[in-house]
């Protein structure tokens, strides 16, 4: 079955159409609870804390010095043999792998799980020359065989129950329906198996990269990783330029922030370091190392004061402990990025701030996001700032604007927010039948709020009100 | 000459490419109130990151919380006390994971004996060919390996306290003999076995050798179990695409 959600739908239908599906919000709640479990046991028995403090010092310290690490791992990847190629936008990094392709004659590519290549829909641009591509993670294989996108940064098929994937593998490979996920894995393993062989190019994001020594790290748990970057006769990895590190010592601090963080692992079965081509008289590994530094905005994102969500590793804790993800799920979200961190890049990545100025609402700001964040990134205030932003470029809708501007009035002035507030505590006890349930629809022109949240009615008596009949004095603060 | 302009004109656009991101990352930079702290931060100096994974007291020793860590991680393994009885744990591993049906070969590193005296000689004993590839470029190598069931390797290093092992690839030490096959079988001499991933960075840095260690290969890989994956419902897979059995032999440096 297809996720019901149309990505390229707008935001709100997006959201209407995710809330519609009954099972979706339960399927993301016990996945996501899940990854939170596996996390915090992950973390309890270390210094979380210091781990995070940690993270966030060295990270902060790349951020500073990125122009420079980026140079010095420039030279270093091709002292090692491999060669960097900079890509300012989407555009420009599709056309450079689109040209190694070809230069190669390359007709299947194999690719590792990443996502710097859906952020620029690479798959897109190389079937159009006629080059399959074929996605080789267990789960973008099932979301390929949908034609879907990822709905989770690190579990791309979250969304999907078991019976979906069977009657997939019945529908796309002709296999007999089973509910066993050996099953369906050993399936893959030998489709896939046959890719990975006869491919002449593979393809993988970075999760990380060390300035020192020029080398790539992919990490994964199924070894597709490994396979892309040994089999064919190319190797080209992807990545944003915000993926460096200083050191090794700091690369494998990030790898077991990461691991604990994504999936509770202490490790992941595997680590793949890669520095450069194979060397003379290796047996195996590519001919040939490419590395695109990708830019897409990153570069605005840093001078428009947004440069804190380049800390991001792309774990997606704070997808698990966010009430809106669970919702709405990564499709709701419509892009490559969701949860928050997503509804803070996604707008700010490249072109897409015009499709995306809702998704900075798509948040209750309630701050798990920041206190699960490996990076200790805040991202409710840097949704805030977009927010902000978004506003003060006047993007948001007329109604909403001029309702704001008449709730800054009214509430800057005591006695007609005391007056307003009598007036609305009555009619929302009226229109909840004087009960405490949340109303569904408030009376025009008040029913834009409604279309999309529910309205609690209000308390019997104000806060003032109370203290006054409480104490006998006129309230706290004058 | 026409290839030649078309070539410059491309390298041209690359380095504007280069030139303007680097560009604005320092006048981003520039601005004195950068919105992040802390503004200024040092570097994390050598000897300054945290332990991740640490031994415990009640480890009795690093084979047994290696043994304990990978089987954790749904692996295996056997401590041997001398060296006969890590040739004798290999073989008898090896010979449970050959099924009759397949072919009775293992893809290996090359001089196995260099890891266990004798080792492929008991090999040769059995019936069981160790396939060394130079290379593994031809498409026929290839083929004919996919049915060879059990990779042989020995580790660069190895460490306790996660299970884990690092392979580097050189020549004669192919990445695919555990990558490939549905089994891998590692060796471990004790002197390869630390208690975690910090000390060998530790180590390494002290002698000044540390990245030489990470990037003179073209490739080093921390395998941490079989090949496994949570994608369908977060239930476990196990050998999606890199081996669906990981067994450890640990063993003392010589007798």
């Amino acid at each position: 079955m297809r996720s019901r959600i149309d990505i390229e739908a707008p935001f709100k239908t997006r959201v209407k159409q995710a809330v519609a599906d009954p099972q979706l919000a339960d399927t993301l709640t016990r996945a996501t609870l899940h990854l939170k479990e596996q996390k915090r046991l992950s973390l309890e028995e270390l210094e979380a804390q210091r781990l995070r403090d940690q993270m966030r010092q060295m990270k902060a310290h790349t951020l500073r010095n990125l122009p420079e690490l980026l140079e010095q791992f420039e030279r270093n990847v091709a002292m090692n043999g491999g060669q960097v190629h900079w890509a300012e936008d989407a555009d420009e990094a599709n056309r450079i792998i689109g040209e190694l392709a070809e230069r190669h004659d390359v007709r299947k590519v194999v690719k590792s799980k990443s996502m710097a290549t859906e952020e620029i829909h690479l798959n897109h641009h190389l079937e159009a020359k006629g080059i399959t591509c074929v996605e080789t993670d267990l789960g973008e294989y099932i979301i390929q065989l949908a034609a879907e996108i990822p709905s989770h940064i690190v579990a791309p098929v979250i969304h999907k129950r078991i019976d979906e994937i069977s009657d997939l593998f019945a529908d796309k490979l002709s296999m007999p329906r089973t509910l066993d996920p050996q099953a369906l894995c050993a399936r893959a393993r030998v489709e896939l198996r046959q890719e990975f062989l006869s491919a002449d190019m593979g393809i993988s994001g970075c999760n990380f990269a060390i300035a020192d020594t020029g080398t790539v790290c992919i990490v994964t748990n199924e070894g597709n990783g490994r396979m892309v970057s040994t089999l064919p006769r190319v190797y080209v990895a992807v990545m944003g330029i915000e993926k460096l590190v200083p050191t090794p010592q700091d690369a494998f601090l990030q790898y077991q922030s990461l691991t604990r963080s994504a999936t509770g692992q202490r490790v992941t079965v595997y680590l793949s370091m890669t520095s450069g081509p194979r060397r003379l008289e290796d047996v195996d590994g590519p001919e040939e190392f490419h590395v695109v530094l990708m830019d897409n905005g990153r570069s605005r994102m840093l001078a428009d004061g947004y440069g804190e969500s380049l800390m991001c590793i792309r774990c997606g804790a704070c997808l698990n402990v966010c009430p809106v993800y669970r919702q709405i799920s990564g499709h709701g979200y419509g892009n490559t990025y969701s949860g928050p961190i997503g509804a803070v890049i996604s707008p700010l990545l490249s072109e897409e701030m015009a499709r995306n100025k809702d998704l900075p609402y798509a948040s209750t700001l309630c701050g798990a996001c920041r206190d699960a964040c490996p990076v200790q990134i805040d991202l409710p205030k840097l949704l805030l700032n977009l927010r902000h932003d978004l506003v003060s470029g006047r993007n948001m809708p007329g109604a909403e604007r001029r309702a704001m501007q008449g709730f800054a009035g009214v509430a800057s002035r005591p006695a007609a927010y005391q007056s307003a507030a009598r007036v609305a505590r009555t009619g929302t006890r009226l229109l909840s039948g004087f009960g405490d349930r949340n109303l569904r629809r408030l009376p025009p022109p008040l029913h834009h709020w409604t279309r999309h949240r529910d309205f609690p009615p209000m308390a019997k008596q104000s806060f003032r009100e109370w203290w006054t009949k409480r104490s006998g004095t006129q309230g706290p603060a004058k | 000459m026409v290839d030649q302009a078309i070539r410059d004109a491309g390298t041209r656009k690359v380095s504007q490419a280069r030139q303007r991101i680097l560009d604005r990352l320092r006048q981003g930079l520039a601005n004195p109130k950068l919105p992040w702290p802390p503004a200024d931060a040092p570097p994390l100096t050598p000897g300054e990151h945290m332990h991740v994974a640490t031994l415990r007291a009640e480890d009795a020793g690093l084979e047994q919380r290696f043994a304990a860590e990978l089987e954790k991680l749904h692996g295996t393994s056997d401590i041997a006390d001398s060296m006969v009885a890590a040739r004798m744990f290999t073989v008898r591993k090896i010979l449970e994971w050959l099924d009759d049906t397949g072919p009775r070969r293992v893809l290996a590193w090359s001089e196995l004996n260099s890891w266990i005296p004798g080792l492929e000689e008991s090999l040769f004993d059995r019936d069981v060919e160790v396939v060394v590839p130079e290379s593994l470029d031809n498409p026929d190598t290839r083929g004919d390996l996919q049915e060879v069931r059990v990779g042989v390797t020995g580790v660069e290093v190895a460490f306790a306290a996660t299970g884990s092992v690092l392979l580097k690839s050189t020549p004669g030490q192919s990445r695919s003999a555990s990558l490939l096959p549905l089994n891998h079988i590692a060796l471990i001499p004790g002197t390869l076995l630390l208690p975690n991933v910090e000390t060998w960075l530790e180590q390494h840095q002290q002698d000044g050798s540390l990245g030489h260690a990470i990037r003179n290969s073209a490739n080093l890989t921390l395998v941490s179990g079989p090949s496994k994956s949570a994608d369908i419902e977060s239930k476990l897979t196990l050998g999606v695409h890199g081996p669906k059995e990981l067994h450890a032999v640990l063993y003392p440096a010589a007798d």
